[in-house]
């Protein structure tokens, strides 16, 4: 009897007739540690997970802001009450820094034309537009001109209002820096935000930028 | 005619000479089985089942629903806090979320080590009430204690715990030193729309 000369990709039989197959002679690449097997290019292939990346925005310098008594919405009749963060620039001067990721982008009002440095910009928001679920984060705080005891309620929504995690109330800097959680599992590009709830004795006055961090995490 | 004795690994033909070939019959993969939701992983040596990275469970969506709907029995010291959700996030494999109308009282995990944080926004009767809660895993308390308070400014402060499951473990969190505390038909809807309970699996 003999046995066929088979082989897989480049695997050949031995021998014996045992054709040792292993799972990453299958795969396009070899794996290293941690990999999982996924689908890339429309065929299996070994990476690292995925599943998991941080877009922000926060940290910066600089103090005193306006002294507006409601919190400034994202401009747009679409988006009429989420809150603007802080900027990412004054006329040329940066603020707030960002790193983004594939698929996820900054909601921003523009104040003045864009020009060289891409003018006054605050950001309002992130677009997800990859199919996924989210963790989303706001670390923030009012400045100075909030009264003892006020705050805004904000609520992490979408566009659509729909709720993704509970209200929390954003005191004054020396009385409260609070963290606004929520969770959102997207199908299509969706848009997100800190709705604001309420302004509850708050005033739309940041102390200083290195008190704001938002994140966006994709976790599966 | 004899047919090919080809074989794979472990696996070897039928009578008609087929070799049905199971990703376990690979030389390069573990012998330890699968349980659901689990991912093949690399580990350098050979491919095995682990859990995904980031597994989590998230409740508290804001709601407006008022605590005496719930089936918490009582808001005095050493009571259950449940959390309301209408649609709780659920990632983690094996969990289970015991809950009754969207108010969960307790999560059941298996083994893993996990972190829970839980925010409770109960009410009071008084400008000086207060509470502070924990993280209990099977009826023991663990970790960092949360406080709450009458004003909307005391909600938010964070019970925080690792816990490490070896089977099975209980999650629950439980109220201590409670002061001027509304009981469970008068809470009214603060705590549904401010508290939230979070499990990561790390």
């Amino acid at each position: 009897m003999t046995h066929l000369l088979t082989r897989t990709s480049s695997v050949k039989a031995d021998a014996q007739g045992n054709l040792p197959l292993t799972l990453s002679s299958l795969l396009p690449s070899a794996p290293i540690t941690g990999h999982e097997i996924g689908v890339s290019g429309g065929a299996y292939a070994a990476a690292l997970p995925t599943a998991t990346f941080r877009a922000r925005v926060g940290g910066g310098i600089a103090t005193v802001e306006s002294n507006n008594l409601i919190a400034v919405p994202l401009a747009g009749s679409s988006y009429p009450n989420f809150l603007e963060w802080g900027p990412e620039r004054i006329a040329t001067s940066p603020r707030m820094s960002n790193t983004v990721e594939t698929g996820v982008s900054t909601l921003q009002n523009l104040y003045t034309s864009s020009g060289v440095f891409g003018g006054t910009r605050y950001y309002c928001g992130f677009r997800l537009s990859a199919a996924g679920t989210y963790r989303l984060s706001m670390d923030w705080c009012n400045g100075a001109l909030t009264p003892s005891g006020g705050g805004i309620d904000v609520q992490w929504r979408t566009s659509t209002n729909q709720t993704l995690g509970p209200v929390v109330r954003m005191g004054r800097n020396d009385e409260r820096t609070a963290s606004c959680d929520g969770y959102v599992v997207v199908a299509g590009t969706t848009d997100v935000g800190t709705y604001v709830v309420a302004t509850a004795g708050g005033r739309y006055n940041i102390a200083n930028f290195v008190d704001i961090c938002i994140t966006v995490e994709k976790i599966a | 005619m004899s047919h090919n004795l080809l074989t794979i690994n472990t696996a070897k033909p039928a009578a008609t000479g087929v070799v049905s070939v199971g990703v376990a019959d690979l030389a390069d993969v573990s012998a330890t089985a699968p349980t659901t939701g689990q991912v093949l992983v690399y580990d350098g040596t050979q491919w095995g089942p682990s859990q995904r990275p980031y597994q989590t469970i998230f409740i508290g969506d804001g709601a407006a629903q008022d605590y005496s709907t719930s089936t918490a029995a009582s808001t005095a010291s050493g009571a259950i806090v449940e959390f309301y959700s209408a649609s709780p996030f659920n990632g983690v494999s094996g969990a289970t979320l015991n809950a009754t109308s969207g108010w969960c009282s307790s999560i059941t995990l298996t083994t893993g080590r996990y972190i829970v944080e839980a925010v409770v926004g109960l009410t009071f009767s008084s400008s000086v009430g207060s509470a502070l809660y924990q993280i209990f895993q099977d009826g023991i308390g663990v970790g960092s204690r949360g406080s709450v308070g009458f004003d909307v400014l005391r909600v938010g402060s964070r019970a925080r715990a690792v816990v490490d499951v070896a089977t099975t473990s209980t999650i629950t969190v439980r109220l201590e030193s409670v002061g001027s505390i509304n009981g469970v038909a008068s809470q009214g809807t603060r705590h549904a729309q401010r508290s939230s309970l979070e499990v990561r699996r790390v």
